[in-house]
């Protein structure tokens, strides 16, 4: 419900269920806060962003409120320039500051501190206090978080955070008065996967990035350039942050559908393999010769002239490599580099999505009733069980409108809710992360739970009010029904999808898949791999991006002809190749992921060094072209291969995204300093700019003004990451499975035998991170 | 002078065990109560009384009883609670009370959660009050042998069990939410209100929190009516209270009075007067969180409106004499390391507030004090006031403070001038 | 190491309560009046008897001041230091303490025998000043009080 408020005379317009401080910054209206945090609510405990309200027409005092804990009315009166409110918010810095260490300059979030910012904005400028600061001891808290505990203000939110919604338990608020202390019950790595979002959560310095601090960088000295996270099928939008050809850091990007304001610690800390010394930069031959970039295209282009050429692709490489080679090697000797168990659930993905509807990460989080089928989503999809975890615990709607308590009153919300969880219902093979706040849990085997996937939705159709399951599911608004399993499990999840969209209930369904680009592979219409391996003796093998030995390669690699592999990252198919040609990675090109949802998003090239490897389409469009594949003009941008992919797989159509017009995007900040010094001490003469023309984001601090595409978080007086609050809305989000067909065919179940499950084994790029190596000897 | 709270306690006795409190009367209002009398219609009787909250806030017990949705409309679990975690300094009253007569406390906890239709009561009691732990403990155990606990009791359909739960410590779980979440196991951070204990309480029930002294009045109202307590007060006030006074006085101690007593009656008649070679300089009224009161208007009546139309606060009606040889700035040090010691640390006012205040005023103390000084205390009395805070422990401080700045300002300045205290 | 009468007299705390984690409280003062002071050792134990991680039950042990999480001694002086009692010598009687024991606030006899802390008001203000030894309360405390006590506690 919208309604009108009156903010210093101003008409100011709100929603009815917003708090007036929310209401306040959604209008760009500057007030002061600490502990609100958009997805952690409101709790009023640092008295930053006090306001004044007036009663009514006659009432010219007026009282000072918390902007956060105030709810909106029609018509509600409110000051924020009011002179007793805004010393009041100058006290409130000047008391937080009392035991503060300054010790900004040599603090890494000096520049991006939320503290610095609210400090300026109360313009609280002189130190008063003249008596001794309490201090603290810090904690070692493993290799990813760094403690710095007398930076401290006591607003709580890394205690909520990690507690309240992330569900960790090794970590809280000891002690009392001035004492309090935020930390572990002793020393240790931090347990919790979401460990690293304390650092964006951190309105100050207290806990930092660990790794990031080795190789730092002022905010103000990096490129930032928006990305895709490439380690798990989510795809959570990142900010991957460079200086001098060098990866620095990832920090989030806010994304409303899908990751919100989180990221899971293998996204945050797992790209660090970009720098790991596995990393393949130099092409090779079998002798461990290095070749130059034009020889090892040429060698490629001689592969690809042979007889008998098979082309295996990769779900971790980006759509348009996996194009270019499908192309190169023809659709009929273009095989999807999974094995077959994985294959069989990524065809069955696709089918399902093809017609039930899908939900996004916050379909998941808003969900009245989840049904998880077979795997644990924690290992598979962090963010995603993070966004279940806030699925059973938010508090039920109707309780909260019946004690009239605000969804954003994060206490009372919670008070009310009394450990009361939402329809959260489990039933899978092992323990899984959500058992603790599930209301029904049951354990089977595999092949049971896919079987009683399909026996649910038998009983939703035939509203069997006997089967717990298909009641609770029934009966709620908007359920979602997450598989992640065999291809059996997500059939049978989708029936139960169908059964439920048929009875007029608005379901959806969750499919978890294992890599970035699991689903672009999907819909690449490659031959499963079982099918290459009679016809691969004697034959030239070129594999992207893809350790072939994972999918279940072994003796017969040894029987191929010629083995070309082209990777950024050494593996064992690496070691085995004729010829090893390197490639860039995710950062060191602009690319296109699909993930389980179906989005389809664009990752754009990040690191800007001397020695960039390109993209792997890029090397194979080169080689196509000296081996007279394809035309000399093919290919000639990112955008022209879209459009001929387009053309081509009509299902990955919407990937051609609308071309940049105009003027590029800055990706370096106006302060950014040094940069045509940078290489002074080998060349004196002012370098140009890196080229990327081929992009909607330039390479410098020049450039258009931000649009929904914004790679830099900042805003006049918003140097932290909260000025996310002040930019215009994200790009739209295309997704590729938007026609669900309501009345489709039930799904059969696959006869058995059904494939075999491969052992899971840790994601493979973020494996290479030396701080995820740290953090898995902690 | 009726005093019925204290009628069954004598100094140095041992407390009436239920067979003797049933001898002088008691249980008498629970046994015409329960089943016979609608609970709706007790809470009536308690809100014409004109009964107020004993632990500081006077805030009309009815009135909030009122505000306890039916147990129709939200049934059970549903949670009375008394507050038992007498720690304000310079309060000593409900000690007398729970050892001096559990009973009266017990029968208070039947009537009371019979009238908001409660079906748990806890005892909240402050660790250190070993004695009153265990004649509670006793009471309650002889009450439901005697059957006057447990279910269905005197086969009114009302089901009642009392637990004692003893506090560790920590004056902020006197704050009513605080208790609350010390209750439940967890760290005594108040709770903001709305919503109130009444609908989202116990953990989320339904529950009515109320101080000892308060619950205790209950039995005598509901056998003798409101009226006959509106009739035990002075002036028109309501009822009797337990006031006291402690400090340099002759006689310090903890006086059952009808409300609307002068202060100054209570101080030379009751307590004695002042101790020879000690004058009187001035009064905080009721525990550490009122403001000072002058000599000069110490007549003034001990009652809530009376304290308010002097910008004061009856508080626990408790009085601590300020004499003339304790230094005002020692003293209002020592009332500031006990807020600044005690805050809970939720709120940064509070949290951030109170030390530097403490230490300010003991530079002052200790001769350290500079001109700037007062302003900035001066400051902290309106950013640390009611509304800036999230609860009352800071609003309360600078009661005492903001009055000594008003009455006390020669001595401030003298200390800052002097670079020393004139009293030592 | 906590024993089976312990972990019975738990079970029958947490019957007083609909959530086991809400009878922490009463259950360290219960092992603390057993065992002086509640150690990371012990700490764990409870946490887990209660269903609850350490830094659960932690924070909950360290906002209070009656739950000493480092060791005392036999028995614990609890000093008032609150208005009355401060107006009345209670800052004599602690340096007559520390004369008699050698012991400031926070410290314990070398004998093991007395750690001296400070206690706000104990509500016992017609009796400043005011002090507790263990469970004992003593009220109008002076030096001589203070050395029976003592002494009587020596023996």
């Amino acid at each position: 419900m919208e309604l009108n408020i009156v903010v210093d005379g101003v008409v100011v317009p709100a929603r009815a269920d917003a708090n007036l401080l929310e209401t306040c910054l959604s209008a760009g209206l500057d007030v002061p806060y600490f502990c609100w945090h958009p997805a952690l609510g409101s709790v009023g405990s640092c008295r930053q962003c006090a306001v004044k309200t007036f009663r009514g027409p006659g009432d010219e005092a007026g009282q000072i409120v918390m902007a956060c804990m105030t709810p909106v009315t029609a018509g509600l009166r409110v000051s924020i320039a009011d002179e007793r409110a805004a010393a009041f918010r100058e006290s409130v810095v000047e008391l937080v500051l009392t035991n503060h260490p300054h010790d900004c300059p040599v603090c890494e979030v000096g520049g991006e501190c939320h503290l610095q910012d609210m400090t300026a904005l109360t313009g609280h400028t002189t130190r008063r206090d003249r008596f001794a600061k309490r201090t603290h001891l810090n904690q070692n808290l493993g290799p990813f978080i760094k403690h710095e505990m007398n930076r401290c203000i006591g607003c709580y939110r890394c205690v909520r955070f990690y507690r309240d919604y992330a569900g960790g338990d090794d970590f809280g608020v000891f002690g009392a008065n001035r004492q309090v202390y935020f930390g572990r019950a002793a020393d240790g790595a931090l347990e919790s996967e979401f460990a690293g979002n304390l650092v964006e959560v951190c309105p100050t310095g207290v806990f930092v990035d660990k790794p990031f601090s080795t190789v730092f960088r002022r905010k103000w000295d990096m490129r930032s350039t928006p990305s895709v996270c490439p380690h798990c099928a989510v795809g959570c939008n990142i900010t991957v942050q460079e200086r001098g050809g060098k990866f620095r850091r990832v920090v989030n990007r806010y994304n409303a559908t899908l990751n919100g304001y989180f990221l899971c610690d293998r996204g945050r800390f797992g790209t660090g393999f970009i720098e790991s010394e596995r990393r393949l930069r130099k092409s090779r031959n079998r002798a461990g010769q290095v070749m130059s970039h034009g020889a090892a295209v040429d060698a490629l282009a001689a592969v690809l002239q042979q007889e008998r050429v098979i082309g295996i692709g990769s779900p971790r490489a980006s759509v348009e490599s996996n194009y270019a080679l499908r192309q190169l090697v023809g659709a009929a000797n273009f095989y999807a580099g999974v094995s077959d168990y994985d294959g069989a659930v990524m065809d069955a993905a696709v089918a399902a999505m093809r017609v039930t509807p899908v939900a996004t990460l916050q379909d998941s989080e808003r969900a009245d009733a989840i049904l998880l089928l077979g795997d644990d989503p924690l290992p598979v999809a962090p963010r995603l069980a993070l966004a279940l975890r806030q699925a059973a615990e938010r508090p039920p709607a109707e309780l909260l409108a019946e004690r009239q308590i605000p969804a954003w009153h994060d206490g009372a919300a919670r008070t009310a809710a009394a450990g009361r969880r939402n329809a959260v219902m489990v039933v899978s093979v092992a323990p899984t992360w959500l058992d603790d706040v599930a209301r029904v849990t049951v354990r089977d085997t595999a092949e049971a739970v896919a079987r009683l996937a399909f026996a649910v939705a038998d009983c939703v159709s035939a509203q069997d009010g006997t089967n717990e399951i298909a009641s609770t599911l029934r009966d709620a608004k908007a359920p979602v029904v997450v598989a992640g399993g065999s291809a059996a499990l997500v059939l049978g999840a989708a029936n139960i999808v169908l059964a439920l969209r048929r009875l007029g209930v608005a379901a959806r369904l969750c499919v978890l898949l294992p890599e970035a680009n699991s689903v672009g592979l999907a819909l690449m219409q490659a031959r499963p791999l079982r099918d290459a391996w009679p016809l691969i003796e004697d034959a030239q093998v070129v594999v992207l991006e893809n350790d072939v030995f994972r999918r279940g390669a072994g003796a017969e690699i040894a029987a191929v002809k010629a083995l070309v592999v082209l990777d950024h990252i050494d593996t064992p198919a690496v070691q085995a190749a004729d010829l090893a040609i390197a490639v860039g990675c995710f950062a060191d090109t602009d690319g296109t992921f699909v993930n389980m949802e179906g989005r389809a998003q664009t990752f754009y090239k990040a690191i800007f060094g001397k020695d960039d490897t390109p993209a792997s389409w890029a090397v194979l469009r080169d080689a196509g072209i000296a081996a007279g594949f394809v035309p000399a003009d093919a290919w000639a941008t990112h955008g022209a291969l879209l459009d001929a992919l387009a053309a081509e797989i009509p299902a990955l159509a919407l990937c051609n995204l609308p071309p940049p017009h105009g003027e590029q995007l800055p990706t370096q900040p106006h302060r950014f300093s040094g940069r045509t010094a940078m290489d002074a001490q080998f060349d004196v003469r002012e370098p140009a700019p890196p080229a990327h023309a081929d992009s909607p984001l330039g390479t410098t601090m020049e450039g258009a003004a931000q649009t929904q595409l914004a790679p830099l978080v900042w805003a006049p007086g918003w140097n932290s990451g909260q000025a996310v609050n002040k930019l215009p809305s994200g790009a739209p989000d295309v997704f590729l499975f938007e026609n669900p067909v309501p009345d489709a065919p039930f799904f059969a179940m696959p006869p058995l035998p059904w494939p075999e499950r491969q052992p899971d084994r840790p994601e493979e790029l973020s494996a290479l991170s030396s701080a995820i190596v740290a953090r898995r000897n902690a | 002078m009726e005093l019925p709270l204290t009628r069954n306690i004598r100094k140095g006795e041992a407390p009436l065990d239920f067979a003797g409190y049933v001898r002088a009367g008691g249980y008498a209002a629970v046994r015409e109560t329960l089943g016979r009398r609608a609970p709706a219609d007790v809470v009536r009787e308690v809100a014409e009384s004109g009964l107020g909250g004993c632990g500081g806030g006077g805030f009309p017990t009815g009135r909030k009883w009122q505000a306890m949705p039916s147990r129709a409309a939200r049934p059970g679990p549903r949670y009375f609670i008394v507050n038992a975690d007498e720690m304000e300094p310079g309060t000593f009253k409900d000690r007398l009370l729970l050892e001096g007569d559990p009973h009266q406390l017990i029968e208070g906890i039947i009537l009371s959660a019979y009238a908001v239709e409660a079906d748990t009561a806890y005892i909240f009691v402050r660790g250190e009050y070993v004695k009153a732990i265990a004649l509670l403990e006793q009471a309650v155990a002889e009450t439901q042998a005697a059957g006057l606990l447990g279910e269905n009791i005197l086969a009114s359909g009302f089901d009642l069990s009392i637990h004692v739960h003893a506090g560790a410590g920590r004056y902020i779980c006197g704050e009513e939410t605080a208790l609350l979440n010390s209750l439940e196991g967890k760290r005594a951070i108040p709770r903001a209100k709305p919503p109130l204990p009444m609908t989202t309480g116990l953990w989320g029930c339904p529950t009515v929190v109320n101080n000892v002294e308060t619950v205790c009045n209950i039995p005598h109202i509901v056998r003798n009516g409101a009226d006959w307590y509106r009739g035990l007060g002075r002036d028109g006030e309501a009822g009797t209270k337990i006031f006291g006074v402690s400090g340099r006085v002759k006689l310090p101690g903890a006086f059952e009075l009808p409300m609307g007593t002068p202060m100054r009656e209570m101080i030379d008649e009751h307590a004695g007067g002042m101790k020879s070679g000690y004058a009187l300089r001035a009064v905080l009224p009721g525990g550490a969180s009122t403001g000072f009161i002058m000599e000069r208007d110490i007549d003034v009546k001990m009652s809530f409106p009376a304290m308010a139309a002097l910008g004061n606060r009856l508080g626990t009606g408790t009085a601590i004499v300020l004499d003339d040889r304790t230094c005002p700035i020692g003293f209002l040090a020592n009332l500031q390391h006990f807020f600044a010691q005690e805050s809970c640390g939720w709120c940064a006012p509070c949290r951030d507030g109170l030390p530097w205040v403490e230490q300010t005023l003991k530079a002052i103390e200790a001769g350290r004090g500079v001109a700037g000084d007062l302003e900035l205390l001066s400051e902290m009395t309106e950013n640390l006031g009611p509304g800036r805070t999230f609860c009352a422990l800071a609003p309360g401080a600078m009661a005492s403070l903001q009055t000594g700045l008003a009455f006390f300002r020669e001595a401030f300045e003298s200390h800052i001038h002097a670079r020393a205290c004139p009293w030592n | 190491m906590l024993t089976v009468e312990e972990h019975e007299a738990i079970a029958e705390m947490v019957s007083h309560y609909p959530a086991p984690r809400a009878a922490c409280i009463d259950a360290m003062k219960y092992l603390q009046a057993r065992r002086r002071w509640i150690s990371d050792a012990v700490l764990g134990e409870l946490a887990a008897a209660l269903g609850m991680s350490c830094a659960e039950l932690d924070e909950v042990a360290t906002f209070y001041n009656l739950i000493f999480r480092k060791p005392v001694g036999e028995k614990v002086i609890l000093l008032c230091d609150s208005i009355t009692c401060w107006m009345l010598g209670r800052d004599a009687l602690a340096a007559h303490i520390g004369e008699r024991l050698g012991i400031a606030a926070g410290e314990t006899t070398k004998d093991g025998r007395f750690t001296l802390l400070p206690i706000v008001c104990l509500g016992a203000c017609d009796h400043a000043p005011a002090m507790m030894i263990g469970d004992e309360f003593f009220g109008d405390v002076d030096f001589a009080l203070l050395d029976d006590l003592l002494a009587v506690e020596r023996v």
